[in-house]
């Protein structure tokens, strides 16, 4: 049960402004209609927050989500109005900030958090998807920049190309002109460390 | 019936949720050399707006790379557990600031959809507003996600602006969902969308104190909720549904004046999980 919303299912509210819309013709009340329920869906989402909730890869604008555990009877469904997704930061290496709308507040769902997140919704619709399609921008997928830094573990894992300089040494006149990369070492032999071992341990 | 173990309830926390095994990686198909450190990104995905990213790399790269510039494709791909998403865009413009900390380079992409900013002079006749939306798509070679819109329109008119600007203005007349993800336009209702996915709505959990005290952070990091802020009002006509809409015109045959005043009816609340008995229930006399 809502504790602030006003309104009732019942629909007896009045409103309490009014407000003019002069940039449509309109020849017929049907149309008029049309119009006044395009209105309505232009202007949902009357009560709003700002929340910041742990990565979510899938989450897109307008889809629902369950709020569970907040204060004052707001727990429910609210709809995503707009997203960031934050990669990287330091409260979390992947963390949403959203901004969540809703007509009516404590729209509950005990049975809410015992369901999949990663259900295939796919059969529910009716021969039509809401699943953005594959893209072709690009046939190729080549980088060396698949790599990736995890601040939760403070390591980066360099590649090959990371092992050259990144410093271009500029040319001095009547000086010798180095080069700008790292030495090649592929060439120079290893050193081996030998050790005693005993039963599995080491013997130092 | 069994419980599924591996529903967001059981692995609730931070430190088991979706967000614990996560990454994020950025390639550029035409810079394959490309080889700075990636340490930080935002994307920002909002309703009838480009989507936009925003990559953190550490250094600038060196000459001998081969160059990004604005239009560059970029392909960035990021997971939650088992969760991943691929974002298709386009590079906007570079920006390389310097700070204490040196300097470091800022890519700012922008989104499949971003090709829409072409301008065009057109007249769409005897046409609803999804098929303009399907018209645009086809056009840019994009795929069109639309739903029915009843109102057939005499025409609409496209004159000098651009074809996003056009999707967005048919957007805020029918009251329906533009979303661009990659290449594909999503024209619907907002309704469609939040029944079609209701069911499967993503679970999240805010810890708070129970008797209004203050809650310490270590205890609301054991949420998947970390941040709450509510603006809750019923004093704000044009971000709420409880209008009257009232709409005025002439009738062209008979030359008259249309008034009709919709009222605004509240939408009904639905009772999931309360088992309401009907009212033989308590007249039924056990046994019989």
């Amino acid at each position: 049960m809502s504790n602030f919303s006003n309104n009732k299912s019942d629909g007896t509210q009045t409103a309490i402004f009014k407000k003019h819309h002069p940039h449509e013709v309109i020849k017929d009340l049907v149309n008029s209609k049309h119009i006044a329920q395009s209105y309505n869906e232009a202007h949902k989402y009357q009560h709003r927050a700002k929340v910041s909730i742990v990565g979510h890869a899938t989450l897109r604008p307008y889809d629902p989500i369950y709020l569970d555990g907040l204060p004052n009877g707001m727990s429910g469904y609210w709809t995503v109005l707009s997203i960031e997704h934050v990669f990287g930061g330091r409260v979390a290496n992947y963390i949403l900030n959203l901004e969540v709308g809703t007509d009516f507040v404590g729209d509950i769902d005990p049975k809410a958090k015992d369901r999949s997140d990663t259900r295939d919704v796919q059969s529910d619709f009716a021969n039509q998807s809401l699943t953005a399609a594959s893209s072709k921008l690009t046939e190729y997928n080549l980088s060396p920049n698949s790599s990736t830094l995890n601040p939760s573990y403070g390591t980066t894992i360099k590649t090959a190309v990371q092992n050259k300089s990144q410093i271009a040494v500029p040319t001095v006149i009547g000086s010798t002109k180095f080069k700008s990369s790292s030495p090649n070492i592929d060439g120079i032999k290893k050193t081996i460390q030998w050790s005693a071992t005993s039963g599995g341990k080491v013997l130092r | 019936m069994a419980i599924d173990q591996n529903t967001p309830f059981h692995k609730n926390f931070v430190w088991n949720s979706n967000a614990k095994d996560s990454d994020y990686t950025a390639t550029f198909p035409k810079a394959s050399d490309m080889d700075l450190i990636l340490i930080g990104a935002e994307l920002h995905q909002d309703p009838e707006e480009h989507d936009r990213l925003v990559l953190h790399y550490k250094g600038k790269p060196v000459n001998k790379r081969q160059a990004i510039l604005s239009g560059d494709p970029i392909i960035f791909t990021y997971r939650s557990g088992k969760l991943k998403s691929t974002w298709h865009g386009y590079v906007h413009h570079i920006r390389q600031d310097n700070t204490f900390q040196g300097g470091n380079t800022d890519i700012i992409c922008v989104g499949a959809s971003w090709v829409l900013k072409n301008t065009d002079q057109k007249i769409y006749k005897n046409i609803t507003s999804d098929q303009v939306i399907s018209k645009i798509a086809k056009k840019h070679s994009m795929e069109a996600v639309t739903q029915r819109d009843p109102r057939v329109r005499d025409q609409v008119v496209q004159s000098g602006q651009s074809d996003w600007q056009l999707c967005r203005s048919l957007a805020k007349q029918t009251g329906f969902a533009l979303l661009t993800e990659n290449t594909t336009i999503t024209f619907v209702s907002k309704d469609k969308i939040y029944q079609s996915k209701k069911m499967s709505a993503p679970y999240f959990n805010y810890v708070d104190d129970e008797i209004g005290g203050v809650v310490p952070r270590e205890l609301r990091m054991t949420g998947t909720i970390l941040i709450f802020e509510p603006e809750i009002s019923d004093q704000a006509p044009e971000a709420g549904v409880r209008v009257d809409r009232v709409i005025s015109g002439i009738n062209t045959k008979t030359a008259s004046t249309i008034k009709a005043t919709h009222l605004h009816t509240a939408p009904k609340k639905g009772n999931p999980g309360v088992v309401i008995p009907n009212k033989t229930y308590f007249t039924k006399k056990i046994g019989k």
